[in-house]
């Protein structure tokens, strides 16, 4: 049933696509109703950092939408599909729209295979993800898998109530601040968008590019059946069982902890993960702050900017409004780079982590399958002894026994590589992420110190 | 004149520069009890600095007791007294100690005057503890004898409830060394300023508050809960409804334009000020996530199977330390170099608003003598009219009028020459601003070239780290 190649690495760390993104967001257009216009140009490998002299690219869009767009490029791992292959998938999210509460995706595939139609682009919400996943994981095909984490809720409730406090401070402030504040948060919701909708596209292209996935009947449903599928949200009753079948498995998780495994490879293997689930996620979380920190940072540096700009147009002084007036746009340039900074570090760093506390999940999730299968299969053996002691259906035992051995051993090995494989994902990533990190800081950090002599010289030069 | 400000802006920069760098002086030992300063006798060196004080006065033209000298003096009005400029003169306020326990408990501060050319300092260095209220008996002092002649007087910082209740019940020497250290330092703020003054460096009482060594008499309208104290809230409602009520009709175009400047400058500050506070929160929260995420790494690295992702992973822990200390001392730089004297200029904005209520109140008090005038007028000549003008009512009358003349005459003259005094004060107040702002931001921003410096250091120790894990 399955190939030796199926333990190939799909996810090589290869520059694989290129994004060109081009934005509709009108000045007067609340960002309700952005749209993202995702295109994949696989053919054009090489052509990386065209993304910023696109032609495409609109003349609104500052330099913080140009970061966030080659941050597409710079995911935590790089999917790659191999286009000239007659077999592969090419999935991606070619466009996005926002509406009150939830995010319509358009979900966009282009194949050579036969049994798929070349080319579809089928409307899907954040549910049918989750149905997608939820499908895989209870299929026990691919119990021996980690499967692709789902990705997680789109939140855009932060910048909705920042919006909604800035539609009510409208009065208190003036028409420009207003505008600035507004735009700010605009870009701050698109970032935050282009994340969900890229988080979202991983996924699949995570399925698409691995060998047994893109073979599933679900996933070749969930591309490219036109209608809706009716799976559009969980009812009560769903949400009650899904919750109960999460409790019971970390009741089983419990109960089957206390279990010896014989393996010790996955001995170790069980206990690792755990540990270091825990720990990634908390590192995940603790970034993620600091992130948030370092953003409010450089909110009142904007502020500050803000306030200098309007001292300098009080101030009788000449000079002294000069002064301020460039105090003013050190803050202004200073916010550029340290927003641009703030990103990157949560690009790089809580993303990363983020992404691997996922995979550590879905791993441990893998290991809690294998540990059913081998109490199932003790369990077998139980039945076997007692049905020969007694002397009864001991065809029928054996051959559940049998079954349940060879379900086993298949788990077992598949297990083996992919928690292998999943380590040396984890590293590559890590390395990537890292160096692209210390990278990234030492750029933005030189960019400001040179910034900030030229505003120190600037300003003992003015009388 | 420029020398001038040169060395206050010098003084500025040392200063809170000092803070900055005196961690040590704040050290463990803060809250111990000083015995040795408690036990000198007061009486002797009160005595002894009395008698250098009389010993100066011949030798000073200056005016130091306007108070006992004769108002035709001139000099009278914030005027700055053409005077040697003094070569040095600055004011620390380096350590503070909890005396007393309980109800009774206070801080005194310890308060180092180095001085060098200013009249009647005998000495080049003076070293005096005083306590908190005690700079609050100064700032009476200071705003009985000058405010009426306009000088701009800086304000002591806020007695603040919590600070007194953390003083009196505090059992954490942690939190009150915090309150401790924001208050030397907001008192050396106030110091230093008041001896910028060419008017108040001078003042006798600001010399005695520096140079003796003893307790000063205690200031009773200082303590938060007094009569006196209740009696100020009381006057200080007064002056409010006052001022409601009264409405001046301003004559000079420059204090309409002036003040209405100042009204727009205070606002655009205390919104600045809430922002830098914001700052200063956020940048606390960086310090103490990064804490955390460091914590959190080391973690990770500790379980981490691969052993160089495990080194690299220990390398990020030293980076994020590192970032979250060095964000930790931004954050100070951030409260002292920026945030603080933001604060200290809506103070100082108060101080001025303050002298020209002073200015409303003497033109009320002028207009005030206009108006009684006019009545004794009014009705002297009723009583002439009636009477034929021999009468001795009416010389009564007539010497009131003198009077009032004259009183009048005196209300408008002072009314004049606090108005120009103002102005110089408003000219000195700008001079200094511009100078202060200008040091602030730039000071400011060189803080934040070291910090970036500094975190360039931490990344690209940690870059090899990261290039270095093998796949």
């Amino acid at each position: 049933m399955i190939g030796e190649e199926v333990f190939a690495n799909p996810l090589q760390p290869t520059e694989g696509e290129t994004a060109e993104i081009s934005l509709n967001d009108e000045d007067d257009e609340t960002f309700k109703t952005a749209q993202t216009d995702l295109t994949v140009r696989g053919e054009e490998k090489e052509d990386v950092s065209h993304v910023a002299s696109d032609a495409n690219v609109t003349e609104s869009r500052e330099e913080t939408y140009s970061t966030i767009a080659d941050n597409r490029n710079h995911r935590t791992e790089e999917i790659d599909i191999d286009m000239d292959s007659a077999d592969s998938i090419l999935v991606d999210i070619s466009d996005a729209l926002s509406e009150r509460d939830k995010v319509k995706y358009t979900v966009h595939t282009r194949t050579r295979l036969a049994e798929m139609k070349p080319d579809t682009a089928v409307v899907r919400e954040h549910e049918e993800f989750l149905w997608l996943h939820g499908a895989l994981e209870e299929n026990e095909a691919y119990a021996g898998f980690i499967i692709p984490p789902a990705p997680p809720k789109p939140n855009f409730d932060s910048s909705r109530e920042k919006l909604q406090k800035l539609g009510e401070g409208e009065a208190t402030m003036t028409k420009e601040e207003f505008l600035k504040m507004k735009h700010d948060l605009e870009q701050d919701y698109l970032a935050q968008f282009k994340k969900t909708v890229a988080m979202h596209e991983v996924f699949l292209q995570r399925l698409a590019a691995h060998s047994v996935f893109k073979n599933d009947q679900n996933f070749r449903i969930f591309l490219q059946y036109e209608d809706e599928l009716s799976v559009r949200g969980k009812n009560k009753k769903e949400q009650v069982e899904s919750f109960w079948k999460r409790f019971t498995q970390s009741a089983d998780e419990v109960l089957l902890s206390g279990q010896k495994d014989v393996d010790d490879f996955f001995e170790k293997e069980k206990n690792y993960m755990v540990e270091y689930n825990i720990h990634i996620k908390e590192a995940a979380n603790k970034a993620e702050k600091l992130v948030n920190a370092r953003k409010n940072v450089v909110v009142a540096f904007s502020k500050i900017g803000d306030s200098f700009e309007r001292i300098a147009r009080g101030e009788p002084n000449k000079q002294l409004a000069r002064t301020f007036a460039q105090g003013a746009d050190a803050m202004f340039k200073l916010k550029k780079v340290e927003s641009r900074s703030a990103n990157d570090e949560e690009l790089k760093l809580s993303d990363t982590l983020h992404y691997f506390a996922r995979d550590t999940q879905a791993a441990k999730d893998l290991l809690y399958r294998r540990m059913r299968c081998l109490a199932n299969y003790e369990a077998a053996n139980k039945n076997l002894e007692r049905a020969r002691a007694k002397n009864r259906e001991i065809p029928k035992a054996e051959a559940e026994q049998g079954e349940a051995c060879k379900k086993f051993e298949e788990i077992t090995a598949l297990a083996k590589t992919e928690l292998k494989e999943l380590k040396t994902r984890r590293v590559q990533a890590f390395k990537k992420n890292l160096t692209d990190l210390a990278e990234l800081e030492i750029k933005h950090t030189k960019a400001e110190i040179s910034l900030l002599r030229d505003v120190v010289e600037r300003l003992k030069n003015t009388p | 004149m420029l020398s001038e400000e040169e060395f206050q802006s010098n003084s500025y920069a040392g200063r809170t520069g000092a803070v900055l760098n005196q961690p040590n002086i704040f050290g463990d030992d803060c809250d111990e009890i000083n015995l040795a300063n408690d036990d000198t006798p007061p009486s002797k060196l009160r005595l002894h600095s009395n008698q250098s004080e009389t010993e100066h006065r011949e030798i000073n033209s200056i005016d130091d007791h306007d108070k006992y000298i004769e108002p035709q003096s001139v000099n009278r009005y914030a005027q700055i007294s053409p005077e040697p400029t003094p070569n040095s003169f600055k004011v620390q306020v380096c350590d503070f100690e909890k005396r007393g326990d309980g109800m009774n408990a206070f801080i005194v501060y310890k308060i180092q005057t180095t001085v060098d050319g200013v009249v009647g300092y005998t000495k080049h260095q003076y070293e005096t503890w005083r306590r908190f209220s005690d700079f609050l008996g100064l700032h009476e002092k200071m705003v009985e004898k000058y405010l009426a002649k306009g000088v701009v007087i800086p304000i002591p910082p806020e007695k603040s409830i919590s600070a007194l209740t953390k003083t009196k019940t505090n059992s954490d020497p942690a939190m009150s060394r915090d309150v401790g250290i924001q208050r030397a330092r907001q008192l050396e703020r106030y110091i230093s300023r008041l001896i910028q003054h060419p008017r108040m460096r001078n003042d006798c009482d600001v010399r005695d508050f520096l140079t003796i060594e003893s307790h000063l008499p205690r200031s009773v309208q200082t303590s938060t809960l007094s009569t006196s104290g209740v009696k100020k809230i009381f006057k200080n409602f007064q002056v409010v409804i006052s001022k409601m009520t009264f409405h001046m009709e301003e004559g000079d175009r420059w204090f309409e334009q002036v003040q209405s400047q100042v009204e727009e400058l205070d606002e655009a500050l205390r919104k600045l000020y809430s922002v830098t506070e914001s700052l200063v929160s956020s940048r606390r929260d960086m310090t103490v996530s990064g804490e955390q995420l460091g914590k959190a790494l080391s973690l990770l690295a500790a379980c981490e199977e691969s052993t160089s992702l495990s080194r690299a992973l220990s390398g990020l822990t030293d980076a994020v330390e590192n970032v979250s200390l060095i964000w930790g001392k931004q954050t100070d730089i951030d409260n002292i170099k920026f945030s603080e004297i933001i604060h200290e200029y809506i103070l100082l904005i108060t101080a001025l608003k303050e002298v020209f209520a002073e200015r409303v109140r003497a033109w009320q008090q002028w207009q005030d003598a206009q108006q009684s005038l006019a009545k004794k007028r009014d009705q002297k000549t009723k009583i002439d009219l009636s009477t034929g003008g021999r009468n001795e009512r009416s010389d009564q009358l007539k010497v009131e009028i003198e009077e009032t003349v004259q009183k009048m005459d005196q209300l408008e003259q002072h009314f004049g020459e606090l108005s120009k005094a103002i102005r110089e004060e408003v000219a000195r107040f700008d001079s200094d601003r511009k100078q202060d702002m200008k040091n602030m931001l730039v000071e400011y921003m060189e803080s934040m070239i070291n910090t970036q410096t500094e975190l360039l250091q931490v990344w690209e120790k940690f870059e090899p780290q990261a290039r270095n894990i093998q796949v």
